[in-house]
């Protein structure tokens, strides 16, 4: 994707055409498709960024992961922190997610988003994550927060 | 020392595996979101990519049941030349994907799958 032969309009589109996207694919198909697709994004950016088992510190990870989906890479999210836990555990704070831009939602909405962190961390990590999100802006939070821990 | 949850995933689909003899060609517990908890699927099966697919297959089963309005999701089972492909809810968070050769006692591996699924669904 580096060459995106788009000359005038550039590798950036509008979250119009994300929010169809992923409304129709969730519509049809289900939320596991859109997550998964958020998964793979993660991993191939681990692997784009030859960060896997890059670093357990969890600021130099956020600087990397922000840089790529921030304001200065594909406008993802803006990566706020990451903090590791004891139990091998991440919690991952953002704003501004394309999920939830212009979202409002009774549950966690994020999906595309929150698969692309857990594939990151479970390439940066080597290790199986599952993941949920504990606190969502589309329910009228600031942020959105991701718990994503290992299989025991 | 107490069994990890993974550990007792694994013991379920091992006793699957075991009691529906050479009719299943590999197992899986997958997450809803199509992550995969533990896997007895062959070398050759690439296990992430069958447990997103699977996770999506009850996604599309669930829409049509409930654009059918026939009820609650039971199983989803796909039919090809050379085998066949099982996916199961077990419990809220996670499915159950079996993978069958062909001539499998198919009404033998659905009621041993049924139950390991029940017991995944206990486990998580």
């Amino acid at each position: 994707m580096s060459d995106v032969n788009r000359p005038t309009l550039g590798p950036l589109m509008s979250l119009v055409c994300f929010h169809s996207l992923r409304q129709g694919a969730e519509d049809n198909a289900g939320r596991a498709l859109v997550v998964a697709a958020g998964r793979r994004r993660g991993q191939e950016l681990v692997d784009a960024l030859s960060l896997r088992g890059f670093s357990q510190d969890p600021e130099a990870i956020r600087q990397k992961l922000d840089a790529a989906l921030g304001v200065d890479g594909t406008r993802l999210c803006l990566v706020q922190s990451v903090e590791a836990k004891a139990d091998g555990s991440y919690e991952i704070h953002i704003t501004e997610g394309a999920c939830c831009a212009g979202v409002s939602s009774d549950e966690p909405y994020c999906a595309f988003t929150l698969g692309a962190f857990i594939g990151a961390m479970s390439a940066i990590t080597d290790r199986r994550m599952l993941g949920h999100e504990s606190v969502c802006s589309a329910m009228g939070a600031t942020e959105c927060v991701y718990q994503i821990a290992p299989l025991d | 020392m107490a069994m990890s949850r993974q550990d007792q995933i694994a013991a379920v689909l091992d006793r699957l595996a075991s009691s529906a003899g050479n009719d299943v060609s590999g197992v899986a517990a997958v997450s809803m979101d199509g992550i995969v908890l533990v896997s007895k699927m062959s070398a050759e099966v690439n296990s992430d990519r069958v447990g997103a697919v699977a996770a999506t297959m009850m996604g599309v089963t669930r829409r049509v049941v409930g654009e059918l309005k026939i009820g609650a999701t039971e199983e989803t089972i796909i039919k090809a030349d050379n085998g066949l492909f099982m996916v199961l809810p077990a419990g809220d968070q996670s499915l159950l994907a079996v993978n069958l050769r062909q001539g499998a006692n198919l009404g033998l591996v659905r009621i041993e799958a049924r139950d390991a699924a029940k017991a995944i669904g206990l486990v998580l």
